[in-house]
């Protein structure tokens, strides 16, 4: 059964503009002129009980807005949506209390104090019977290993720590549906790998419906066997990972490790060359020539090793979006950024 | 209701936790407090060396409304600045959605938030000139004036409360209001002196424009019961009038507010 249910869901803001310089400044005392930006424009999918969804755009795209709506922060221009059988702008008590959003770059502790009273606070405000309370602390104090950070100031946490704190106060009220909005951002890449983990078994656990924006495209193919791409408002994409791939990159590397240097062999008849280190070769080729293409080269070729594989997911989402990737490879199980900053 | 006041109970706990981090900070705020008083009676002594009285006020209605001053400026800064603080400052940075995303009444939350517990100092500091200047002045502490007292006290908090947050809600359409606290400042300056002292247009501004008089000069006057105060005996049940009908306009400017921020954020 569907918990989240979206139809044609759009959201406009209305922008002051002008021109840059000192007169346009004055002139637009007077006078100020508004640009509508269409932020997110005729959104509908439906999410099952239970299910990790990953958002995937660039920055601006509505990713952060369709979240916002989702959690009853920001009223629609126009278009439906249910959560839980609830419209979420209407902000019932009775909804609040299912559902909750992480937000990776603003922080939902108290500063000042450790975080445990941050926790009791939100027991109070979620009204949480005692034993729950404990029951659920106890245990996310376990899956999180959060043992002697609790009771350090928040404002002398590390990042990664103040990140599992906001996890922890996120999920203490037990929501059946999880709104995260890149919630690794900023961590290390050890850390990343955890919350991955802890994320995927509370999934599993407790059943809870999950939609998740980041940026980091592992934290996406980690989590998530299904993707919502979303570009300028749109929908470009609603489906599987490999359905991704197939659709948006109908391409396979060839990768070959030859015997001896080549002398005079033109690769570039074959397919695309990416990279040539020294007796190493990647070739991009069409997913439909790839097996014509390896017995070519298995038959014209000193070849030692031939791998063929898909291309990687953050390949296939920047040339989605037209970008070159931006970022320089990273040690293994690095994740590769797939937008700049986050979006708002 | 009882969640309400557990909720509040609450905060007020954590506040003091986070107070008991700094308790050097005490004395030290303590003894600025004691200064502060001790200005202010300083001023009151000089003037009342050069005359009798100020039109009506004697030296003991004058202590009186120090107290008065120092109670509701001490209330002030105990509660409603450092929430309506914290609330510009969450609006600026955008963690304003944690308080949407609560399932408690938005505006009861962002006004129960914090406690400055050490301002206490003042509010007793000025209820022992209060009650000195009254006790002074009649002999005793009337018991049932100081019943009024209180409830006239308690309209001019919820006066007070009122404006602020109006002043705060203004902060959905123009995000950097954050001087506005030093205006509400220079303009509460003005209830140190009874209301009698200023201009007839003057008076007339602060009695029915900005309610000065109902927050300081009424409730000092109500305390004493002394028609040479100029204070009107019907003065308790404009309070209480001007209370609910601020109450009202706020919270519902607040709401009107939190729609515009749901429409029109990013």
């Amino acid at each position: 059964m569907s918990q989240i249910e979206i139809n044609n869901l759009c959201k406009t803001f209305r922008v002051p503009e002008r021109e840059g310089g000192f007169w346009a400044a004055v002139r637009s005392v007077f006078r100020r002129r508004f640009r509508d930006v269409r932020a997110v424009d005729d959104v509908s999918f439906q999410v099952d009980e239970g299910e990790i969804v990953g958002f995937l755009g660039p920055n601006g795209a509505g990713k952060t807005t369709t979240l916002k709506m989702l959690s009853g922060l920001l009223h629609p221009t126009a278009g439906e949506a249910k959560v839980l059988g609830h419209v979420p702008w209407r902000r019932e008590a009775a909804y609040l209390r299912r559902i909750s959003m992480l937000m990776g770059q603003r922080s939902q502790l108290h500063w000042d104090l450790p975080a445990i009273d941050s926790f009791l606070v939100h027991s109070a405000v979620y009204d949480i019977p005692a034993d729950d309370y404990k029951k659920t602390l106890d245990e996310l104090v376990q899956l999180l290993d959060l043992g002697d950070v609790l009771k350090k100031q928040v404002r002398s946490l590390s990042l990664g720590e103040r990140m599992k704190c906001e996890i922890c106060v996120s999920l203490l009220h037990r929501p059946a549906v999880l709104f995260l909005d890149e919630p690794t951002i900023g961590v290390d890449i050890t850390m990343q790998t955890r919350i991955r983990q802890f994320i995927r078994n509370y999934n599993r656990k407790h059943g809870a419906t999950i939609i998740l924006t980041s940026h980091y495209m592992a934290d996406v193919t980690a989590l998530c066997k299904r993707l919502i791409v979303i570009d300028h408002g749109h929908i470009l994409f609603d489906g599987s990972l490999e359905a991704l791939s197939e659709k948006l990159a109908p391409f396979k590397v060839i990768k070959i490790d030859l015997d001896r240097e080549l002398d005079g062999y033109d690769l570039a008849t074959l397919g695309e060359v990416l990279s040539v280190e020294q007796r190493k070769i990647a070739l991009r080729v069409p997913k439909a020539d790839a097996a014509a293409v390896t017995s070519r080269l298995l038959t014209d070729l000193p070849i030692l090793d031939l791998t063929i594989e898909d291309p990687p997911i953050e390949d296939v989402i920047s040339r989605v979006f037209g970008q070159p990737k931006s970022e320089p490879k990273q040690p293994a199980n690095a994740s590769s950024a797939v937008s700049g900053g986050a979006a708002r | 209701m009882v969640r309400a006041l557990r909720l509040m109970t609450l905060f007020v706990q954590v506040s003091v936790q986070n107070f008991t981090a700094y308790r050097f900070d005490f004395f030290v705020r303590g003894l600025m407090s004691l200064i502060h008083v001790g200005a202010e009676l300083v001023a009151v002594w000089t003037i009342f060396n050069n005359t009798q009285s100020l039109k009506g006020w004697q030296w003991q209605h004058m202590l009186v409304l120090v107290g008065v001053y120092r109670i509701i400026a001490g209330g002030i800064r105990i509660s409603i600045v450092p929430n309506m603080r914290k609330l510009l400052d969450e609006i600026r940075e955008g963690t304003f959605d944690f308080v949407l995303l609560r399932p408690v009444n938005a505006q009861f939350l962002v006004s129960i938030r914090e406690f400055v517990i050490w301002r206490l100092t003042d509010v007793f500091l000025g209820s022992a000139a209060a009650a000195y200047g009254c006790y002074s002045l009649l002999g005793h502490v009337p018991v049932k004036q100081t019943f009024v007292f209180i409830m006239m006290l308690a309209a001019g908090f919820a006066i007070v409360y009122s404006v602020w947050l109006m002043l705060a809600t203004l902060c959905f359409w123009f995000i950097r209001i954050q001087n506005i606290e030093m205006v509400f400042w220079n303009v509460f300056e003005a209830g140190r002196y009874p209301i009698v002292i200023y201009n007839p247009w003057v008076r007339w501004v602060l009695t029915f424009i900005l309610p000065l008089a109902f927050i300081t000069t009424f409730p000092a006057g109500s305390l004493l019961g002394d028609p040479a105060t100029g204070v009107p005996p019907s003065a308790p049940y404009y309070a209480l009038l001007i209370a609910t009908v601020l109450l009202l306009l706020s919270g519902w400017f607040w709401r009107f507010g939190l729609k515009r921020y749901a429409g029109a954020s990013a």
